[in-house]
């Protein structure tokens, strides 16, 4: 059960970690070839955080050929021109650093945490990743490999790890959030290496990308270093794809039901939303919290602790850069029926469409709205992802450290109207997760 | 013209520039490191209140959030028959004060947006610097005034034996359980939860714990953040000063003794396909003492790193037996411990016990290299680097050095104390620590497949075996089947034991009505079987239908709420083998493959084990009573993505009904746990068809 309700806490995560009290002092310029670049000073421990952020994320991909943003995270682990395959890691963990990386719908990011007397290392590792990484017929065979089996190990046979793939799947119906980060594994088998070069060709350009930098630098070494490694780097030569796709609005609720091989049923709602960064998505994550951030919101205490329906139960929005969803999701407690705690679920998503949250709750959500934000910013390497994606998406760097001043804008009033604007039937899909034994 | 020329001469040449420019970098030469930077490890002051309390702070005024973490530094304390009181006193001081209840606790603590956690001897807290008054009211009444409710223990006892239940049949939680037990036999640190100690747990114990140990004179505070050392002083003085100090009780115990030549410890799991091997024993290693450091660094090389360890590369790279090998060193100020471990497939367990063993006695008795040492170094110093970005690993070095005695500048010098370690020390230390000899071998896996493999491992050539609590198993010598058992003669003579073959082909229909308790609601369970294979069972709660399952023979049909779903394929072949009335009378005629295994022990008891195979395949193992000839027990393993489980079902309670025997009481264990009890058991009601 543990597991279960681990698995379940990691897919609520929230979105908002952009801002904090004390400022975050950053510079940022172009190259040439269009690469954005981020350099935030932090002396107090001599480490330094190096990421790249790709603007390519699944939505960028062909509905044919879905998973290859993601697979590309892979790929990029399998070595360059001038690193040998299976060495890149291994030259990080010599030089005492880590490293990883992350795909969403939006975007991929690859980071190195190093001493900071490594910080050359780190820019020569990205560069030679952007400039020309190896997308050959080895590596691309055995990613292939990998990521079916991480399909097999992440999403088949994780408890309710197809949770966000069926969600989706039924909730857009145009737009290219319809399908998930892993995409369809047949599309990654059934590839040719020309279109993974091609992918390449087109997303892992300077000008596609932010190359963010935090922690004990000297800026102007570091900003000379920047260009040695990366002021050649071609201009990316083709159009970048972008989807301009708006999803049709919604008059009409879905309803399904999923067998996945889980011990508990599961009822999840998804209803759409607008685009983060904008004033409804504020006061929506507000709303969220309101239903399930803490021991004492809505949801737990009515579901959980004094109906003592559901086992557990969370809310939030999911952070989209195009107009997204706001997830409901409740385990239900052993014998009870889904139906009763859905029932109870909408009663209520009905309390806050009819009646004004109370002036103590509101100063509560931004209590916690803002003791989140303020930790959200400790390490060095989340607050370069941070400033990177707020210029990524909302050409605005600075939000890092504006945007706890839009949620301390919310009132009462714009709970209410999101709530009746957003948490309606016809804008939602409502999801049972039931244990392959009912199906028999 | 001229001028044209000029500017396309200027123009070859400041392209010629570019290209130079760009020429000039040889992407091939990886960047050399600059200077090691230093790495400073940032100040803490420490004070005492007048109560005793230590009082650590350690300034970090990035952001504006302070936390609190106090800990209760006392002795371990043998808590015998009902273990698990100590952790339950710790995370039960968060569910009522004299002040306030668990609601306004949780409400106070969401409406500032902070954290208050309560666990083991400790507490922490955490929000932003303006609630912090509000939060260390919360918290020191928490700390003073707990008042342990009896309804919050129900609930927390409930809730750790669904746990300890749910990890009953995992592998690697037995391992970790055993070897715990194991490795410290008659000391606090081997003393295991089980259903049994948390029912002993009693809210006096835990007042009786809190009320003789809960002192301000052995506990630190430990205060991190965006606060003056000013402005703790007074904060300390006003939340904790009130805090009356006593004396506390210390308790000494023996360090084990040392294992003589390799012991081979067995948890038998029946049928599993994969090993949880452990290798492991207690050391003699302090933290902060002289050999920690390269102690530490030794086992690194042995069976740290990510990919580099020597067990990864010998056991996963070279010979592909599992996933993953490591192994860890832990320095403790009571005792620490030695463990290395892997899953591996069953058929190559004992292989990989000698690869460990071998891999323990290569690093005593060869040097290690060069690189290994200097990679290891690179990796440690990385790590350490990281970790100082935290201000929580400032706090954790001040605590140490204040609880253990270790010098002022013990981590100051960490690195230089790290970097002087030569490769003749890493050999003393893998000398000292790296002790297979005295170790012990900890294997869950399917005894009758590796038990005989493994005995040759063993210093004395024997076994011993042990439960999943760690319980020591007789040695069973293995029964001979007697001359003249069979398959067939067991389940004859299990018929006879029920009330023989007439009385039982007497039966046309049979009702049973049972219940269950699942978290307190109970479940009635109605089922009808009629010959020759209709079968309907419905579950019901409170009144209202949750799921019905009816089988004509033909056809099985499933509702519930979510509608009806008809069963097809091998469920429906296997439900035909299961629904048919009397199916022990008939097993030929149904496909049943029956296989007289052995005789194990159930219970203390002998059962006959007869494997049965249905036509699809599906392999349950029954378990008959040698002495009075019931069948007692059936277990059947489930692979789930999670991994494999036994799913037992124990027969008990049989009753006569019309001159057969029924088992009244079915005790489910495995993936689901429940207790069956069976209210009433009708036969020959004349059934109707429709039922079905």
């Amino acid at each position: 059960m543990k597991n279960l309700l681990t698995t379940l806490m990691l897919l609520a995560f929230t979105s908002a970690i952009f801002a904090q009290a004390n400022k975050i002092e950053f510079e940022e310029y172009d190259l040439d070839n269009g690469l954005h670049v981020i350099l935030h000073q932090d002396q107090s421990t001599p480490i330094v955080a190096v990421t790249v952020t790709y603007h390519v994320g699944s939505k960028n991909e062909k509905p044919e050929r879905t998973g290859f943003a993601h697979f590309f995270e892979h790929l990029m682990f399998e070595g360059t021109k001038n690193i040998d395959r299976g060495e890149y890691s291994e030259i990080v963990e010599k030089a005492g650093g880590t490293l990883n990386a992350n795909t969403s719908n939006d975007r991929t990011h690859y980071y190195e945490i190093l001493p900071s007397n490594q910080l050359e290392l780190g820019l020569w590792l990205e560069s030679e990743r952007m400039l020309h990484a190896k997308v050959d017929s080895i590596g691309i065979a055995t990613q292939k490999k990998v990521v079916i089996e991480e399909y097999k190990q992440s999403y088949e046979n994780r408890p309710y790890g197809t949770l966000l793939i069926e969600t989706c799947k039924r909730a857009y119906e145009e737009h290219p959030y319809r399908w998930t980060t892993i995409g369809d594994p047949e599309h990654i088998r059934a590839a040719e290496d020309h279109e993974f070069q091609e992918f390449y060709n087109m997303f892992y350009v300077p000008n596609n990308a932010v190359l963010s930098i935090a922690g004990d630098i000297d800026m102007k070494e570091t900003k000379k270093l920047v260009e040695k490694y990366f002021g050649d780097i071609p201009k990316g030569t083709k159009e970048i794809y972008r989807p301009n796709i708006v999803e049709p609005i919604k008059d009409k609720e879905i309803r399904d039901t999923v067998y996945d091989n889980i011990q508990l049923p599961a009822v999840i709602q998804a209803y759409h939303l607008p685009a983060m960064g904008t004033e409804d998505y504020y006061a929506m994550d507000l709303l969220s919290t309101l239903l399930s951030g803490g021991q004492s919101s809505r949801l737990n205490k009515t579901l959980v602790d004094e109906k003592q329906l559901a086992l557990f139960a969370a809310s939030f929005p999911l952070p989209f850069e195009d107009p997204g969803l706001a997830l409901n999701y409740t385990i239900p407690n052993m014998g009870v029926d889904p139906k009763e705690l859905e029932d109870a679920m909408n009663l209520e998503i009905e309390k806050v469409r009819n009646e004004l949250i109370s002036d103590q709750e509101l100063a509560k959500l931004k209590n916690q709205i803002e003791n989140q934000i303020v930790n959200g910013n400790t390490a060095l390497s989340t607050r370069a992802y941070n400033l990177a994606i707020n210029h990524m998406y909302f050409n605005n760097t600075n939000l890092v450290n504006t945007e706890i001043d839009k949620y301390m804008a919310v009132t009462k009033e714009d709970i209410k109207r999101v709530a009746n604007k957003y948490f309606r039937d016809d804008n939602r899909v409502v999801l049972y997760y039931l244990p392959k034994s009912q199906k028999q | 013209m001229k001028k044209y020329k000029q500017i396309i001469s200027l123009l070859v040449v400041s392209l010629i520039a570019v290209v130079n420019v760009s020429a000039q970098l040889d992407r091939s030469i990886r960047p050399e490191p600059g200077p090691a930077p230093e790495i400073k490890i940032g100040e803490h002051h420490s004070f005492t209140l007048d109560n005793g309390l230590k009082v650590i702070v350690v300034e970090n005024h990035k952001i504006p959030v302070v936390s609190y973490q106090l800990t209760v530094d006392v002795d371990p304390v043998m808590e015998n028959d009902a273990v698990g009181y100590v952790s339950f006193t710790g995370d039960l001081l968060r569910s009522g004060t004299s002040k306030r209840s668990k609601a306004e606790i949780d409400e106070q603590i969401d409406f500032i947006g902070a954290n208050l956690n309560t666990y083991t001897n400790g507490i922490y807290a955490q929000s932003l610097k303006k609630h912090t008054e509000t939060l260390l009211e919360i918290m020191s009444d928490v700390l003073l005034n707990p008042v342990f409710p009896e309804s919050e223990l129900e609930k927390s006892k409930k809730q750790n034996i669904s746990g300890l239940k749910a990890s009953e049949t995992d592998p690697n939680a037995i391992s970790s359980r055993v070897a715990q037990k194991l490795r410290f036999p008659n000391h606090p640190y081997g003393e295991i939860e089980t259903e049994e100690t948390i029912e002993k747990i009693t809210r006096e114990k835990c007042l009786d714990y809190y009320n003789t140990y809960y002192k301000p004179n052995v506990s630190y505070l430990v205060v991190i953040g965006d606060i003056t050392v000013k402005e703790t002083k007074k904060i300390a003085e006003k939340y904790f000063g009130q805090w009356k100090k006593a004396e506390v009780p210390t308790h000494e115990y023996q360090f084990p003794n040392k294992t003589i030549g390799t012991r081979i410890a067995m948890v038998h799991k029946d049928d599993a396909v994969q090993s949880v091997i452990s290798v492991t024993y207690p050391v003699n290693l302090k933290p902060g003492s002289a050999d920690a450091i390269a102690a530490n660094l030794t086992n690194e090389i042995l069976g740290g790193g990510v990919f580099s360890g020597r067990l990864m590369l010998n056991l996963r790279e070279d010979k592909g037996y599992t996933y993953g090998a490591r192994s860890s060193l832990r320095t403790d100020p009571y005792i620490g411990y030695f463990q290395a471990g892997a899953q591996v497939g069953t058929n190559v367990t004992d292989s990989a016990v000698v690869e460990f063993i071998y891999e323990m006695n290569r690093i005593r008795n060869e040097k290690v290299s060069n690189d290994d040492i200097s990679l290891t170094k690179n990796v440690s110093t990385g790590s350490f680097a990281r970790s100082l970005e935290r201000p929580q690993t400032i706090a954790r070095f001040a605590l140490n050095t204040q609880r253990y005695g270790l010098s002022e500048d013990y981590y100051k010098t960490y690195l230089e104390k790290l970097n002087a370690v030569s490769i003749d020390e890493i050999q003393q230390m893998a000398k000292k620590y790296i002790t297979p000899d005295h170790a012990i071998v900890l294997v869950v896996g399917d005894k009758n497949k590796l038990a005989d493999r493994l005995k040759a491992l063993d210093a004395d050539g024997k076994i011993e075996f042990y439960d999943s609590n760690g319980n020591p198993v007789k040695e069973e010598t293995k029964k001979s089947i007697p001359e003249g058992v069979t398959a067939q003669t067991v389940i004859d003579n299990y018929i006879e034991a029920i009330g023989g073959k007439e009385n039982l082909e007497n039966i046309q229909d049979i009702t049973i009505e049972a219940s269950t308790n699942m978290n307190g609601m109970e479940i009635k369970q109605k089922t009808y079987k009629k010959a020759p294979n209709k079968f309907a069972m419905i579950m019901s709660m409170n009144g209202s239908v949750i799921m019905q399952q009816v089988y004509n023979g033909e056809r099985a049909i499933v509702k519930s709420f979510q509608g009806e779903q008809e069963l097809t394929g091998e469920d429906l072949e296997n439900l035909k083998v299961e629904a048919a009335l009397n199916a022990e009378l008939k097993y030929d005629e149904l496909g049943v493959n029956l296989t007289l295994e052995s005789i194990e022990q159930v219970e203390g008891k002998d059962a006959y084990k007869i494997k049965v195979e249905n036509p699809t395949g599906k392999t349950t193992y029954d378990f008959f009573d040698v002495e009075s000839g019931l069948h007692i027990l059936t277990k059947e393993t489930i692979v789930a993505p999670q991994g494999e489980f036994t799913q037992m079902q124990a027969f008990l309670n049989y009753q006569e009904v019309d001159g057969v025997k029924f088992p009244f009481t079915i005790k489910t264990s495995g993936v689901q746990n429940m207790e069956l009890t069976i209210e009433s058991i009708e036969v020959n009601t004349d059934l109707g068809d429709e039922l079905f």
